[in-house]
């Protein structure tokens, strides 16, 4: 049995500080590193669309699924199970993109959405189709 | 480590990066809501003392998973008083690399104190970076590794703990007994490790051994748990599940889930040609 979860006292409110305060400090010029290759989607489905050519295209198993962070949903692509988001949190997709890197594991994203697929040989397939940049 | 052992560290954090500001004066106006600039140095340099409010902040219980709990996650933001627990709902319909990766941060970020999962449809397909899929030997090993032990250890790097959910029963066998597959195995993990713990919701959907779309009430009605398609949840399906899950948290936050939660916002959600009514 996982332990009694107490309140916590102003934790928050000091993180929030201690963000803000490494934010002051920063670079002035520093920006986003949100890519815009393969553009922007407005949806999930629209996202699917773009992988019509691969194999038997992505039929999304349900509609977009959504967060505060991104809209979800699931295809299977080629042999392989895609998951498919559009991304409200652009800092979070870039979040995304910096853990795939040199993680052997794939990632393709554009400037506000994300395909995560298993195979290299996809991703590239994927790339190609949707004008997208390989993270892996 | 404790919650507020936490904060003490936070406080402390905040201190020394203002002092290893090179132009504190230039800092944003939002950083004074919790940094009070009390005094100037006799060289003009600020110096600064932290303050912080008294009201407690309350819990962060992150709950994510599959298209199953999507349905499940609203009942627990309508029924916490958010005073008692902050609730974050976030979709993660496997533990793929993609959605693990999402989950991890954002526990970190949210230094969530519990982490409530459920997938299952999608892990059952999950495929290890060794190549290894549900069953076949050097799974289990490398399962725990890439998909449990990070999990696990995010958790950990916030002093929080982690739920792992069983889903309810499939209609599809083969599915099912995959699905079983992954649940003992989650259920082996959390015997072993000191944050984790596991739950099968169907131990709250019904004592039954396997699928079921309707079932008796105790009033001698019937009542639809499940959509038609065999996967998801009707309104009394996740009413059940949301009972069970209330009734560990009750427990964990010392605190009841609002009156009449059982009936809130939540119920309208369900559409009726995937639920329709028991004739």
């Amino acid at each position: 049995m996982l332990r009694r979860i107490r309140p916590r006292r102003a934790a928050l409110v000091a993180a929030a500080a201690l963000l803000l305060v490494i934010a002051a400090c920063g670079d002035d010029d520093a920006t986003s590193a949100s890519s815009d290759d393969g553009g922007r989607v407005d949806d999930v489905a629209a996202l699917a669309a773009m992988l019509d050519g691969i194999g038997n295209g992505c039929e999304l198993e349900y509609e977009g699924l959504t967060d505060d962070q991104r809209e979800v949903s699931i295809c299977t692509l080629g042999d392989e199970v895609a998951e498919l988001a559009v991304w409200s949190d652009v800092d979070a997709l870039d979040e995304l993109r910096a853990s795939a890197e040199g993680s052997g594991d794939p990632v393709v994203t554009g400037s506000n959405w994300s395909i995560d697929v298993t195979g290299a040989e996809l991703a590239d397939q994927v790339a190609e189709a949707t004008g997208g940049r390989v993270t892996s | 480590m404790t919650l507020v052992t936490r904060a003490t560290g936070l406080l402390a954090a905040v201190v020394l990066a203002l002092a290893g500001c090179s132009d504190a004066g230039g800092s944003s106006e939002e950083a004074t809501l919790a940094v009070d600039r009390e005094s100037t140095s006799s060289t003009g340099a600020p110096t600064t003392e932290a303050t912080t409010t008294t009201s407690a902040e309350p819990p962060v219980i992150i709950s994510a998973g599959d298209s199953i709990i999507y349905d499940v996650s609203p009942v627990l933001v309508d029924a916490l008083d958010p005073d008692v627990a902050r609730v974050v709902p976030l979709v993660a319909p496997a533990m793929a690399d993609a959605s693990t990766s999402v989950l991890r941060q954002r526990i970190v970020d949210e230094r969530a104190d519990l982490t409530i999962l459920m997938v299952g449809v999608w892990e059952r397909v999950h495929e290890t970076a060794g190549g290894h899929e549900l069953g076949e030997p050097g799974f289990r090993e490398e399962y725990r590794a890439e998909a449990l032990d990070p999990l696990r250890d995010a958790a950990a790097q916030v002093g929080g703990d982690v739920l792992l959910l069983g889903p309810p029963h499939l209609r599809d066998s083969t599915a099912e007994a995959q699905i079983n597959q992954l649940e003992a195995s989650w259920r082996e993990y959390a015997a072993e490790v000191s944050n984790v713990d596991f739950i099968d919701a169907d131990t709250w959907l019904g004592d039954h051994a396997g699928f079921i779309e309707i079932t008796p009430t105790n009033d001698g009605q019937t009542v639809r748990l499940r959509r038609l398609d065999g996967i998801h949840l009707c309104e009394e399906g996740v009413r059940r599940i949301a009972a069970g899950l209330m009734e560990f948290l009750s427990e964990m936050l010392a605190s009841p889930p609002h009156a009449g939660w059982e009936q809130g916002d939540w119920t309208s959600r369900f559409p009726a040609d995937e639920c329709p009514p028991v004739t």
